[in-house]
């Protein structure tokens, strides 16, 4: 099933007249979840309806499976959808409601009820699928959008703010899942605005802005790709003015914040090896005690602060 | 002080008595439904009455002004309680027309967004803040029913010469109508008061809370009149909140025989619907998020 | 010491929605946490003294929730989670409107007004309809309501719901200011749990009207000293068989996390030397350590126990 592309972009554009929804993404999803950030209107939602064949591009190809996504059976069969917004028949109980949409889709009775009971099954419905929707609290709700999306075991998945009026219980049981599914080879890609829990699911994100592809990849191209901004570091030791001392010999070290209270050390570097090396002199021969060490801004929320803030992703200092 | 760090700062100064917060919600209330449009209505259209009776009543007590105008003798003078009646009939026509401009915007904004929320988490309680918003419309009301009808009443004394009627049964008659003038301006001023608080209070949307005061106004006139001749039962006519002030006042000023309903059956659905209004108003000043049942 | 239940029990009607909750919440900013249902909301409700308990106490501010709501509420400050405005009116009136009926003068009032908004970082906005306002700025001048009249207690409920990433940071780093400057406490709601941790010292965890857990989040959190999670660049495959040279146990995950367990022969400094060996860098490098999500996922795990064991 993995001979074509999964989902592939070329030069895709929506307008809504004057307002732009996203323009000219061309990118290859990656196997496996992709998180995809941006702030408000940055045009995820536009982007998540162009590739489950919801919206059609103003210019541009959406291909999903190698075929055409806009309003077309074959990909719908494979795909699953999570929009942001609810749209229930409130009149319905959860897992009716579930299998009438499998109904639509063509599916005999007995194996559209047994789908929709199993989907809600595993997204911890299975107390409240018979009661009816309009008695679901938001995270119930939620729950039953994802369950609909994944009721027909498609290979893509799209989720557009699963985590939404989830609770923290909730929460970590939908990445659990996210992260399942991912691992089980499907494709998803899925937004949020908590950057933590993208992070906690994957290391591969789309970032948009304003419409716009700003960055795609695994963070840390993306975070070597931001080449005027040095790293971060921040180390954790017993004598942090000695190893401050130690470390700003090294040229490539551009400044270094010492907390004596905390024990702690923040440090910019251009280069890594040189920081590293040096870090190990410090450890092993000059016996310095360090108990953490890692790298402050090679995260989604670090790259999406230099990204969206525009705080010199593009523009260096020279 | 080189530098003035922008922070969160506990508050150190005064607090003002209850009495003064209190009056804080009339204020921002009538601050807010507060526009020159209004200010026309109170300023021209409520008083225009006092003007036109000022002139009415300066012509009538002035003989050249009489022989000037062609009147001649003829007696043009009206009884102190009848001009009271016709005076407050109109006026209340004219409150009609302020709540409807003004009264939606009582409370329908505040629903709108849930802002009962953040107003009920301060030291206030639901009984205060009902009450200050009682407060607000009844001043906006008073000013077109009982300050007018006062201020006729000083008009009357300053106009009628020594030796008219109204000066000869002053305290028989002119004092004893005033004052019955003044019960059925408050009752004008309840019941046009209340209409438009349970009206905002029933909706966040003001266009919406407008139209439920003409529908609780008019409707309610139509019901008890519509009941009234299909049970064959005429009192139940004091239903309808037109009807039942035309009625009071005619009963106040020209005597309960005048009246087409009993004044016990007036009493009641006077009663009836302030107590209604007000308490389904006081219901709805419930935030969802901090009061459970 | 600004919250002090004990026993606390509350009931709607027949049903009981907090349960003999005794705790003592400290510190500058608690995190409260707890699945939907557990009560947090009607401990809310109590703590501004709307709810009166069935049976048990609850003091705030040194003050019983059952004597004298007023004063309480004179002295905390409350941020609902959905959105809360008088359609109409300007972030600067609205801020009088409440200020004033808290109690302050006029002139204070409109001061405070334009210092809360000031700090809250809202410009000339301020000046407009709230209704006209981005979501993030109505999320600014609902904060800065609950300030307005200098409370020593802050209750937020949801403070970055529907917030974009930049804005729930900005959000973040205000209720963090609040709680670390201010001479104010700051009781704080989130299912996100980075945000509790970003802002708040302590937690308190309730599920199923019972307090699961009450503590200062350093205390909580267990380290094991003898167990490194690792991210490394370079050749892991060499990397790892150097690991298992020195016989180490180790296991990685999907997205290239690298967890080991040293023996008691070994310390920290090994691993230094294995990378080394391997010529490999270490990007992150730090002995295991609770998250809170841990510390939450134990307490649930730990009250469902009790109530499993209090039940038979």
């Amino acid at each position: 099933m993995s001979a074509p592309a999964l989902v592939e972009l070329d030069n895709v554009s929506r307008w809504y007249g004057e307002v732009i929804g996203v323009n000219r993404i061309s990118v290859v999803l990656r196997p496996g979840i992709t998180g995809l950030l941006g702030p408000n209107g940055a045009g995820k939602s536009t982007l998540m309806n162009v590739v489950a064949g919801m919206l059609s591009p103003s210019s541009g190809t959406v291909r999903v499976l190698g075929q055409d996504s806009f309003a077309n059976p074959a990909v719908a069969a494979r795909l699953g959808y999570c929009m942001q917004s609810d749209a229930f028949y409130e009149r319905f109980t959860g897992i009716e409601f579930i299998e009438s949409l499998l109904l639509l889709r063509g599916w005999m009775r007995s194996r559209a009820r047994a789908s929709a009971a199993h989907a809600l099954t595993l997204l911890g419905m299975a107390e409240n699928m018979d009661r009816k929707i309009q008695t679901y609290s938001k995270g119930m709700r939620q729950r039953t959008k994802v369950a609909l999306a994944v009721a027909h075991n498609p290979d893509i998945l799209v989720l557009d703010e699963p985590l939404n009026g989830l609770d923290a219980l909730g929460r970590h049981e939908m990445v659990e899942l996210v992260r399942r599914w991912g691992a089980e080879g499907r494709n998803v890609l899925i937004s949020s605005h908590v950057l933590h829990e993208i992070e906690a699911m994957t290391n591969n994100i789309l970032m948009l802005q304003g419409g716009y592809l700003l960055a795609e990849g695994d963070v840390r191209e993306v975070r070597s790709a931001l080449k005027h901004h040095p790293l971060r570091v921040f180390l954790r030791t017993t004598e942090p003015r000695r190893a401050a001392a130690f470390l700003l010999e090294q040229p490539e070290t551009l400044s270094v914040r010492v907390e004596d209270a905390d024990h702690a050390l923040f440090l910019e570097t251009r280069d890594y090896a040189a920081f590293h090396d040096a870090l190990q002199r410090f450890v092993l021969d000059a016996g310095g005690d360090v108990s953490l060490v890692t790298v402050a801004d090679e995260n989604i929320s670090s790259i999406f602060d230099y990204l969206a803030g525009n705080r010199g992703g593009n523009r260096g200092p020279g | 002080m080189p530098v003035r760090e922008i922070r969160y700062e506990l508050y150190a100064g005064e607090l003002e008595p209850r009495w003064v917060r209190f009056f804080a919600i009339p204020r921002f209330s009538l601050q807010a439904v507060w526009s020159k449009w209004l200010t026309t209505a109170l300023l021209g259209f409520g008083s225009l009455q006092l003007v036109l009776y000022t002139g009415y009543l300066y012509v009538v007590n002035t003989p050249v002004l009489k022989d000037l105008l062609g009147l001649g003798n003829a007696n043009l003078v009206l009884g102190t309680d009848r001009l009271f009646q016709s005076f407050l009939f109109v006026q209340s026509f004219i409150a009609l027309g302020v709540i409807l401009g003004a009264g939606p915007k009582l409370l329908s904004p505040e629903l709108r967004h849930h802002a009962l929320s953040i107003i009920f988490s301060r030291p206030i309680s639901r009984a205060t803040y009902f009450a200050g918003k009682v407060v607000a419309i009844g001043s906006l009301m008073t000013l077109l029913t009982l300050v007018q009808t006062t201020l006729l009443f000083v008009v009357m004394i300053a106009v009628n010469p020594p030796g008219s009627a109204f000066r000869a049964e002053f305290f028989s008659a002119s004092v004893p109508a005033y004052l019955s003038a003044m019960v059925y301006a408050a009752m004008v001023t309840a019941l046009y008061g209340l209409v438009p608080l349970a009206a905002s209070a029933a909706t966040a949307n003001a266009q919406r809370a407008a139209g439920i005061i003409v529908a609780i106004i008019f409707g309610s006139s139509a019901a008890g009149r519509i009941l009234a001749e299909t049970l064959d039962i005429p009192t139940l006519e004091a239903l309808g909140i037109v009807p039942l002030l035309r009625n009071a006042g005619t009963a106040l000023l020209r005597g309960t025989s005048e009246s087409d309903l009993s004044p016990a059956a007036m009493a009641l659905s006077f009663f009836a619907w302030c107590g209604a209004l007000g308490w389904f108003t006081y219901r709805r000043l419930r935030p969802v998020d901090i009061f459970e049942e | 010491m600004f919250v002090e239940l004990e026993n606390l029990t509350v009931r709607y009607g027949r049903r009981t929605v907090l349960e003999g909750m005794t705790a003592t919440l400290a510190g500058k900013c608690i995190g409260l946490l707890g699945p939907n249902g557990a009560g947090k909301s009607t401990l809310i409700r109590t703590l501004l003294g709307f709810v009166k308990p069935a049976a048990g106490r609850a003091r705030v501010l040194g003050i019983d929730v059952s004597q004298d709501p007023l004063a309480i509420r004179q002295q905390v400050g409350y941020m609902p989670e959905h959105e809360s405005y008088i359609h109409g009116l300007s972030a600067v009136r609205q801020l009088r409107y409440v200020g004033e009926l808290s109690g302050l003068p006029h002139r204070a009032a409109m001061e405070r007004a334009h210092e809360m908004l000031n700090f809250v970082g809202l410009g000339e906005e301020r000046y407009r309809p709230v209704e006209t306002l981005s979501l993030g700025n109505q999320q600014r001048v609902k904060l800065a309501q609950s300030l307005v009249h200098g409370p020593r207690l802050l209750i937020l409920d949801e403070p970055t719901n529907a917030l974009d990433p930049e804005g729930r940071q900005e959000m973040l780093h205000l209720v963090r200011d609040v709680g670390r400057i201010s001479g104010s406490h700051v009781i704080m709601c989130s299912h996100i749990l980075n945000d509790i941790e970003f802002c708040c010292d302590s937690v308190c965890v309730i599920n199923k009207g019972r307090v699961a857990l009450n503590g200062v989040i350093a205390e909580l959190k267990k380290e094991d000293r003898r167990t490194y999670d690792l991210r490394i660049e370079g050749d892991s495959e060499r990397f790892l068989g150097a690991v298992a040279a020195r016989g180490w146990v180790c296991s990685g995950n999907d997205r290239g996390d690298i967890r080991v367990q040293l023996p008691d022969r070994d310390d920290a400094r090994s691993i230094f030397a294995v990378a080394r060996e391997a010529d490999v860098q270490l990007r992150h490098f730090h002995y295991k350590q609770d998250t809170l999500e841990d510390i939450f996922m134990n307490a649930l795990e730990e009250s469902r126990g009790s109530a499993a064991n209090a039940g038979t």
